[in-house]
C-alpha cells in the first residue's frame, strides 16, 4: 500500500520523539528525542542506567513506551514491511539459545526473512566465526557471542544498524574490527546508531553525538559541537553528566 | 515464519530428547503396567515438557530479543510457532498413540482401535499446544511443567466429577489459553 511505504526522505532515518517510559513509578525516560541519519555513525552516550538500553528496546519494539514515538524509516519497528533487510540489532549477549549451534541460529533467522542459506556462511565469514559455526553457542566466549549477534544483525544487509554497547566483552582486536566495520557501514551510506558508556573508545568512531543522563538528553550535535571548548569528548561527557551519582 | 519456527524447534536437541524418551517410556510402560493406551496417562507428561520447552526456550540466552526484532509482529510470530509445534507434535503423538495398541496386538492379538488411536493423538497434540500457551504466560520451563503436571495429576482428579470428558475440556481450553497467551504476549515488554 502506498501509505505503508516510507517517504524517500525518511529511508534509513531513526526518529525518536518525546519518548517517556515509567517503570515501578519511576520515570526512566523523561520525554527524550533525537535523530540518527544515513551515512553517519551516531553515538548514544551516557552513564550506566541513564536510559540508553531502554530507548533502544523501545525503538526495536521490544518494550512499550508510555508516550512518544520511535520510528525507523518513518514507521514504528513492528510495522516495518521487511524488518531483517531494514534494520539489524545487536543487544547484549549473543541473542541465541545456548544449545543451538551458531549456524543453526543464523539459519532460522535467515528463514524468517526468506534469505538464501548461502548468506549464513557469508556473515559467518564476515565476523570470523566460520570455524566455530558448528559449535554450540553455550561453548562460545563472550566475544564470540557478540560476533554471532553482529552476524545475525548483518544477515539482511540492512540499511540501519542499532547496537547496544557493541564494544563490551570484545578484545582489542575485536574492538578495532567493530570500529572499522561501523565506519565502513556509514561510508557506504547506511545508518549506524550505537550506545556506549565508554567515551575514549568512541571519539574516533562517531560523527554525531547524543548524550543522555538520567532519562534526559543533555546534548546533541556533531562530535565537534558536543566536545566544544572541552579538551576531548570524555571531558565534555563528564562535564555534561556530572553529579549523576556514579 | 512457520519455516523459521520449525527450524528453531528441530535444531533444539531438547526437542528430540523429549520425543525419544517419551516414546521409549510409553513402550516400556506398555510392557510393564498395562495393555493398550493406558500408559499414555503417564507418557503425556513428555508432551507437556515438549510444549513448555517450545515457548520457554525463547527466554534462554536472550533469544526472544532476536525473535522479536526479526519477526516483530508478535501475534503472527506466536501463531507460526504454535503451527510449527503442531506439525512436529502430530506425528510424534500418532507414534505414541499407536505404540501401545500395536504392542498389545502383537502380544495378545486384540485388534487396534483406530478411533481410539485418533482420539489419543488429538488429545496429546492439544495438550502440547496448551502447554506451549502456559509456557508463554509463565516464561519459565520448570514453573510451566510443574504447574501443568500439578493440574493434570493433582487438581484434575479432584474436580474430575464436575468436569466434562477430558477431551471436551481440552478442546474448549486449548483455544481459550492460546488466545489469552497471545494477548499477554502482544501487550507486555519482551
Amino acid at each position: 500500500m502506498w501509505f505503508s511505504r516510507p517517504l524517500a526522505s525518511l529511508v534509513g532515518v531513526i526518529t525518536i520523539d518525546g519518548l517517556v517510559k515509567r517503570r515501578g513509578g519511576k520515570e526512566i525516560l523523561a520525554g527524550i528525542g533525537f535523530e540518527a541519519r544515513p551515512g553517519r555513525v551516531t553515538g548514544f552516550l551516557g552513564p550506566n542506567g541513564a536510559g540508553k538500553s531502554s530507548t533502544l528496546r523501545i525503538l526495536l519494539g521490544l518494550d512499550r513506551a508510555d508516550a512518544g514515538t520511535a520510528l525507523v524509516d518513518g514507521v514504528p519497528f513492528p510495522a516495518l514491511a521487511d524488518p531483517v533487510r531494514t534494520a539489524g540489532a545487536v543487544l547484549d549477549g549473543s541473542g541465541a539459545h545456548r544449545s543451538r549451534t551458531g549456524r543453526a541460529h543464523l539459519r532460522w533467522v535467515a528463514r524468517s526473512a526468506g534469505l538464501p542459506p548461502a548468506r549464513v556462511d557469508e556473515v559467518l565469514a564476515l565476523v570470523g566465526l566460520t570455524d566455530a559455526a558448528a559449535k554450540r553457542v553455550g561453548g562460545y566466549s563472550l566475544g564470540m557471542g557478540r560476533r554471532l549477534a553482529l552476524a545475525t544483525a548483518l544477515l539482511g544487509d540492512p540499511s540501519v544498524l542499532i547496537l547496544d554497547e557493541p564494544l563490551n566483552g570484545l578484545d582489542p582486536e575485536g574492538i578495532r574490527f567493530v570500529r572499522t566495520f561501523l565506519r565502513e557501514r556509514a561510508r557506504s551510506g547506511r545508518t549506524v546508531l550505537l550506545s556506549s558508556h565508554l567515551m575514549g573508545e568512541l571519539a574516533e568512531t562517531v560523527d554525531d553525538v547524543v548524550v543522555i543522563d538520567r532519562g534526559r538528553i543533555v546534548a546533541t550535535g556533531t562530535l565537534a559541537e558536543v566536545t566544544g571548548a572541552h579538551r576531548n569528548l570524555e571531558d565534555a561527557f563528564f562535564a555534561l553528566t556530572s553529579g549523576s551519582g556514579r | 515464519m512457520i519455516r523459521a519456527e520449525l527450524s528453531k524447534l528441530v535444531s533444539l536437541p531438547a526437542t528430540w530428547l523429549t520425543l525419544a524418551s517419551t516414546l521409549a517410556a510409553n513402550v516400556l510402560l506398555t510392557f510393564v503396567i498395562a495393555a493398550g493406551d493406558a500408559p499414555v496417562a503417564y507418557s503425556r507428561a513428555g508432551f507437556i515438557v515438549l510444549g513448555v520447552l517450545a515457548t520457554c526456550s525463547e527466554y534462554t540466552g536472550g533469544q526472544i530479543r532476536t525473535t522479536l526484532t526479526v519477526m516483530p509482529r508478535r501475534v503472527r510470530q506466536l501463531a507460526a510457532k504454535h503451527t510449527a509445534l503442531a506439525v512436529v507434535t502430530l506425528p510424534a503423538a500418532l507414534a505414541v498413540a499407536l505404540s501401545g495398541p500395536l504392542i498389545t496386538t502383537a502380544v495378545l492379538g486384540t485388534p487396534v482401535g483406530l478411533w481410539q488411536v485418533a482420539e489419543v493423538t488429538a488429545y496429546l497434540t492439544l495438550l502440547t499446544l496448551v502447554s506451549a500457551a502456559v509456557g508463554v504466560l509463565l516464561r519459565h520451563t520448570l514453573a510451566g511443567v510443574a504447574v501443568l503436571l500439578g493440574c493434570l495429576f493433582v487438581a484434575v482428579p479432584f474436580v474430575h466429577e464436575y468436569l466434562p470428558d477430558d477431551m471436551v475440556t481440552l478442546v474448549v481450553s486449548t483455544p481459550v489459553l492460546l488466545v489469552v497467551a497471545a494477548l499477554a504476549y502482544r501487550r507486555r515488554d519482551a
